[in-house]
């Protein structure tokens, strides 16, 4: 028997399922966008996009964005592979075909390897690291000089919780007790004297706005355990040290990446429309060095800044609890980005190839020979 | 190629992104180079380094809340930026739910509202704190305890009790930064409005201030509404 004849080979490669798929995708789209009025647009995104299904009704499991789209990818090439018979009169058409699947691959290469992230600095501040908007990290780090930290850290929503971390290097082991995806800090009234702690409260409709919290063990070199909780909006961490009198901290924070060069703000200028606080243009001078020498640059609403793979857009500005003016830029890593261009590229090419081919086509027929 | 190992391919191609699940930890080194230092005001939960404590046992507890946080929101929008004279919106401060400046220009005065669950520390603690980070000068125990021991509580019309504290004492320079805050006890969490700016210009806000946290206090809970 044929491998093309088997029934569930038969599904995939049906037309029919494309405009099925397709009407389902319609169908997400409308539903995710009225969910997103009531449960912002981060939970929505969760629940339609990027899940292979979701609950409808509390009660019904359907596929979701994800799932439907995978099998979109599939069905379109296992039917272009079947039903595309190559000639040269239809290289167009094989173009525009190949330039929409090259849309699904960058879509997902994006997906899959786009990190988003951000910096917000103070004028006179310079940072070599990117944090996450969302992920939380528990880092224990050491002061090598005055601006320099060597850091060892862990992804704390991926710890299991009651299994023991090990920071070799600083010859620690942590095991997290409790972790609090959005927590509240509080005192314990009976004992004015003891510290903050926290009550677990629900996670917030945008994840940015979430203040988690972590209840930890912490072993050291002498296997002594000391109890530690951390709160993350708290900023500084908290000091341990050992017999050699070595200091460490310990911290929860937003999770952060190296970047491949170093950035300092000099100057954050901004200007509201006249009579509102709506802003009119922000903008950021920045020096970059990426290990060859520093250069300015001005990073404004629509000039970002690009290096290695990274771009680096204005995002918005703020305070800081000391009521200092910040600067926040959204970083972008995307080793994939030209993917887009490539398959826009195609598709245009193909377009301009299939009419001029039907144009000398219908010359070629018309002029007496 | 026959169809069946197209789709075989696609789908191991699809699946494989998805299946990293980091857990190994990360290790480098950072830079962070902070600007000159300046005047920090920290919030009620803020704090510098802490040396390691034991803590009480934590219990997962829901916090009941007496009023929501959302007509509480509407509230202080009402009064700071509805009722005259009008203060104007300004990019939320950390842990704040709302924050306003009394100018369309930038004087670098703001007031921040914060709420914390229970006492959110405890005034005197939290007034003691903001005295310390406060000082320019260097302020005795003696005088920050004489100070706390006579802030006053009082009761709103709507029942609800609360402390004014005016730092403006603490500063001697015109241009240093100060403070004059509210502290409104809202049942099972706590209220912090928190006006920061310059010594001469909190000298002149003041008594709008006072005028506008007065008329905060008078949000009616949820007992009361029922």
């Amino acid at each position: 028997m044929k491998i093309s004849n088997l029934s569930f080979v038969r599904f995939f490669v049906s037309l029919k399922l494309t405009v099925v798929c397709l009407a389902w995708l319609f169908v997400i789209t409308f539903l995710g966008t009225l969910d997103q009025v009531q449960n912002g647009l981060y939970a929505s995104q969760q629940k339609y996009f990027t899940s292979f299904f979701f609950k409808a009704g509390g009660f019904i499991w359907l596929p979701g964005a994800k799932l439907t789209m995978m099998i979109l990818f599939v069905n379109l090439l296992a039917a272009s592979k079947r039903l595309f018979q190559w000639r040269w009169a239809k290289s167009g058409i094989f173009m525009i075909h190949a330039g929409l699947l090259a849309f699904f691959v960058a879509a997902y290469t994006t997906y899959v390897s786009a990190v988003e992230s951000q910096i917000t600095m103070v004028e006179g501040e310079s940072t070599n690291t990117v944090q996450s908007v969302t992920e939380w990290e528990l880092a224990i780090w050491r002061a090598d000089s005055e601006n320099w930290r060597s850091v060892t850290a862990y992804d704390i929503s991926r710890a299991d919780i009651g299994k023991r971390l090990e920071f070799s290097k600083w010859k620690l082991f942590v095991t997290v007790e409790e972790y609090l995806t959005n927590s509240m800090p509080m005192v314990n009234e009976q004992d004015k004297a003891s510290e903050l702690f926290f009550h677990a409260i629900p996670p917030a409709k945008n994840p940015e706005e979430n203040q988690p919290a972590a209840i930890l063990s912490v072993k050291d070199a002498n296997n002594k355990t000391h109890r530690v909780s951390l709160f993350g909006p708290d900023s500084g961490g908290i000091k341990l040290s050992d017999n050699n009198e070595q200091t460490f901290f310990i911290e929860l924070r937003r999770s952060r990446r190296l970047l491949p060069f170093t950035l300092a703000l000099e100057d954050f200028r901004h200007e509201f429309h006249p009579k509102t606080s709506i802003a009119k243009s922000f903008e950021s001078d920045v020096v970059i060095d990426e290990g060859h020498g520093a250069r300015p640059v001005t990073i404004s609403m629509n000039k970002p800044l690009r290096a290695a793979d990274f771009t680096v857009y204005q995002a918005s500005y703020g305070e800081d609890r000391s009521g200092r003016e910040t600067s926040t830029f959204a970083v972008v890593k995307n080793p994939t980005r030209l993917m887009p261009y490539i398959a826009s590229i195609l598709t245009t090419a193909g377009l301009f190839l299939h009419v001029l081919i039907l144009t000398a086509n219908r010359r070629f027929r018309g002029s007496p020979t | 190629m026959p169809i069946g190992i197209h789709f075989f391919l696609c789908v191991l191609v699809f699946l494989i992104g998805g299946c990293f699940d980091q857990k190994e930890p990360r290790e480098y080194r950072e830079f962070s180079k902070p600007p000159e230092a300046g005047i920090h005001l920290q919030s009620a939960s803020d704090g510098a380094h802490h040396e390691i404590f034991d803590l009480p046992k934590v219990a997962r507890v829901e916090p009941a809340v007496a009023v929501s946080s959302d007509k509480l929101k509407l509230h202080i929008d009402d009064v700071w930026s509805k009722q005259s004279p009008v203060w104007y919106k300004a990019p939320l401060a950390q842990m704040s739910i709302s924050t306003f400046k009394p100018t369309m220009e930038d004087t670098g005065v703001r007031v921040t509202f914060t709420v914390l669950s229970g006492s959110g520390g405890g005034t005197k603690e939290n007034v003691t704190r903001w005295i310390r980070q406060l000082s320019h000068l260097v302020v005795s125990e003696a005088r920050i305890a004489s100070f706390v021991s006579e802030l006053e509580t009082r009761t709103s019309s709507s029942g609800l009790s609360f402390t004014l504290v005016d730092l403006t004492s603490f500063g001697s320079r015109e241009s240093e930064t100060s403070m004059l805050a509210c502290v409104i006890y809202l049942g099972d969490q706590t209220l912090f409005i928190k006006l920061s700016g310059a010594l001469s210009e909190l000298k002149d806000l003041k008594d709008i201030f006072i005028a506008k946290a007065n008329a905060t206090a008078e949000i009616k809970t949820q007992d009361e509404n029922q």
